[in-house]
């Protein structure tokens, strides 16, 4: 591993406990530059996290809390009159700023939230015929609730598809609890300082091209991807109109990226089969859109790409 | 009834600057001081800047009292930044005998040019306030000396009677509807008992209808009774006199609806029973029901029996799941590395994260493996996290 990755981490490690997967999920994120969708029941460090990542990296950090009322001005900012100048001046919203945490990005409109993603994706905003780019890095990490809640408009599938990984997570072990309990109890979490910096952050990114990805493994992404689209090619058993939509181009490009970004974290020189079979979970569970029987029969995303992996042939 | 709100004789009149570092002017007019009770006293207030130095703005109201009624007639308000101006009118209704005081609420609130431009340059997220320097201003009371109304008086202002009788003749028991009316101005012509009550009659009354709509002088109300009116025999509705007293012409008079005989012929009652959709009588209970509820109580045990068997059974499934772990039977079945990578990565599981990392470097570093042993620390992992 990288020493300046390992500084960060042992940094991050002082404010967060457990959830490596989060963690690594973020970092990876960060190197590919893409965006993360979270989804977990409320009070495992979300914000924490990306506080501390924050603190680490001597980066801007602003969280947004969606509302079923907030205006896409609200997030990407507007023009203010000033009553003693008589001018115009333009006050720059919450999206200004290195990494944003949009919690519960489902509960705002369907206006809200498609500002928030074309920021995402055009890395600029524009207010009032004046263009503004985003700072780098940007990196969006969205939480959303379930469906079945009151009050939730949900995503559609081509937002959805501009996230490259969905997060599910989960509680912290027993003996990670308790370890939480103790420090929080006695106050003792540790500060954290910053172990590197934007310009660091663009190096590493550069040294990502010297990953080894080789074509045999690159055909292995291209096929674990078409089989969320024609599963019975891979001789995949699935009932008819189990999927009704498999996953796009961008599925590819993000389990590429990904791969390669988690292959330079374990300090690997070359990208296995194996690291792409790890992250494949996290890129694809969001973009594979099940039937309504499938969905009836309780199947999710997750059983879907299990069943590829175990059946697409490992190089 | 001749319109004279808008005549020029103004018998009260409050004209004046409350101090010099007062602002504005106020004048309050009344038609009269000598009202009867009941007749609207027409009372307007006007407001008006004088100073054009400040922003000037108003809160006015006038207060609440039981001895009179209160109706807004017409309000002007102009807002204009440094000449504001104010008019309200009001048609007040004397509801007590004697000296009564009207009296009034009145706020200055001052502010500035500045402070109006702050205060609209909020928004719906960053509401600011408007800052003014409130100031409450005492204004003289009106009083009034109200005269009594002629003994039985029941209609106070200008008003007619109409009325409208559906058939003179009927049959028995088919009700007649009758209507009765009275409109015109004054004060609202609510009477307790328009109708009196009839011998052998029943007699439906529906709530008076109001109606009000605001002409050139003052307030125009219709207020409609309702009755239907229904009998075995023929019946008379006797005359009923309203007396009524114009103010404006110091007038008493009486309306009166006359005396009407409805001719009621008698119908056969058995004729009018319904033998068409007459409802079944109710029969006594068949064996077929008692059938059913054996059923639905048979029913009921089964399912009373099947939550008691229903623990020992979720038990026995428990521990044979536990044998027979599906995850663990396919760890068994795999014959090569390659095979259990594929089982291990569709698990995604980090308690494989080793176990993973061990078959990644035989498989693509060439690294020395013991598969039997992977296989079976595997099966003792899956076995703890069920367990967990």
């Amino acid at each position: 591993m990288h020493e300046s990755i390992r500084k960060l981490l042992d940094e991050i490690g002082k404010a967060v406990i457990g959830q490596q997967e989060m963690v690594e999920g973020l970092l990876i994120a960060l190197l590919s530059e893409g965006h993360i969708l979270i989804e977990g029941v409320p009070g495992l460090a979300k914000t924490t996290t990306v506080n501390a990542l924050s603190q680490a990296m001597g980066l801007d950090f602003k969280r947004i809390q969606f509302t079923p009322d907030l205006l896409p001005s609200d997030i990407t900012g507007t023009q203010i009159y000033n009553p003693k100048t008589q001018e115009f001046h333009i006050k720059q919203g919450p999206l200004f700023a290195n990494l944003v945490l949009a919690d519960e990005i489902n509960r705002a409109p369907a206006k809200v939230q498609s500002a928030l993603l074309e920021a995402m994706q055009e890395k600029q905003i524009t207010i009032a015929e004046e263009t503004f780019v985003l700072p780098d890095p940007f990196m969006v990490m969205a939480t959303q609730n379930p469906i079945e809640q009151e009050g939730v408009y949900p995503l559609p599938e081509a937002q959805l598809d501009r996230f490259m990984m969905k997060l599910v997570v989960h509680h912290n072990s027993e003996e990670e609890e308790l370890e939480i309990m103790r420090k929080a109890a006695k106050k003792a979490f540790g500060t954290v300082t910053q172990a590197m910096d934007a310009d660091t952050l663009a190096a590493l990114k550069k040294m990502l091209d010297t990953i080894h990805f080789d074509s045999e493994v690159e055909r292995y992404i291209v096929r674990l991807v078409a089989a969320t689209r024609n599963p019975a090619a891979f001789d995949i058993d699935l009932p008819p109109d189990t999927i009704r939509y498999g996953a796009s181009p961008r599925a590819s490009i993000d389990l590429y990226k990904a791969a390669r970004a988690k292959a330079f974290l374990e300090g690997k020189t070359y990208v296995s089969p194996a690291t792409v079979g790890l992250v494949a979970h996290n890129v694809l569970r969001h973009r594979i859109v099940l039937g309504y029987e499938a969905r009836a029969k309780g199947t999710s995303a997750d059983t879907i790409v299990s069943t590829i992996l175990e059946t697409v042939p490992i190089p | 009834m001749k319109p004279n709100l808008g005549k020029v004789l103004v018998p009260l009149v409050l004209f004046a600057h409350i101090s010099l570092a007062t602002p504005f002017t106020y004048r309050i007019d009344t038609d009269t001081d000598t009202p009867y009770l009941k007749a609207p006293v027409h009372l307007s207030i006007e407001l008006n800047q004088t100073d054009p130095k400040p922003v000037l703005l108003f809160d006015f109201a006038v207060r609440k009292n039981r001895a009179y009624r209160l109706e807004q007639f017409r309000t002007l308000t102009d807002d204009t930044p440094h000449h504001t101006h104010h008019r309200y009118e009001y048609l007040l209704y004397p509801l007590r005998e004697g000296n009564i005081s009207v009296d009034f609420h009145l706020l200055q609130r001052l502010s500035d040019d500045d402070k109006i431009a702050y205060f609209f340059s909020g928004d719906r997220d960053d509401f600011k306030k408007l800052e003014t320097v409130d100031s409450e201003v005492k204004l003289p009371s009106v009083t009034l000396l109200v005269r009594p109304l002629p003994p039985s008086t029941e209609l106070v202002g200008d008003f007619k009677l109409h009325h409208d009788l559906s058939a003179e003749k009927t049959q028995a028991y088919t009700p007649v509807s009758l209507h009765i009316a009275l409109d015109g101005e004054g004060y609202p012509p609510i009477v307790k008992h328009p109708l009196p009550s009839i011998k052998g009659v029943k007699i439906f009354a529906d709530k008076p209808r109001i109606q009000r709509r605001k002409t050139a002088h003052g307030i125009y109300y219709r207020v409609t009774y309702t009755y239907a009116l229904s009998a075995a025999e023929s019946f008379t509705i006797p005359q009923r006199d309203f007396i009524a007293f114009d103010p404006r012409k110091g007038r008493r008079y009486t309306l009166t609806l006359p005396r009407t005989r409805i001719v009621v012929s008698p119908v056969d009652a058995a004729a009018l029973v319904d033998k068409h959709d007459t409802p079944p009588l109710l029969e006594a209970p068949s064996y077929r029901d008692i059938f059913d509820i054996l059923g639905y109580l048979l029913a009921f045990a089964a399912g009373w029996i099947a939550a008691l068997v229903s623990p020992s059974f979720a038990f026995s499934r428990k521990k044979r799941r536990h044998d027979h772990d599906p995850f663990v039977e396919a760890v068994k079945r795999t014959k090569h590395p390659k095979a259990l990578l594929s089982l291990l990565l569709a698990a995604d599981n980090r308690a494989f994260d080793e176990a993973i990392k061990a078959l990644e470097a035989h498989l693509y570093d060439n690294a020395p493996l013991d598969f039997k042993a992977l296989k079976r620390r595997l099966q003792t992992i899956t076995r703890k996290d069920n367990d967990a």
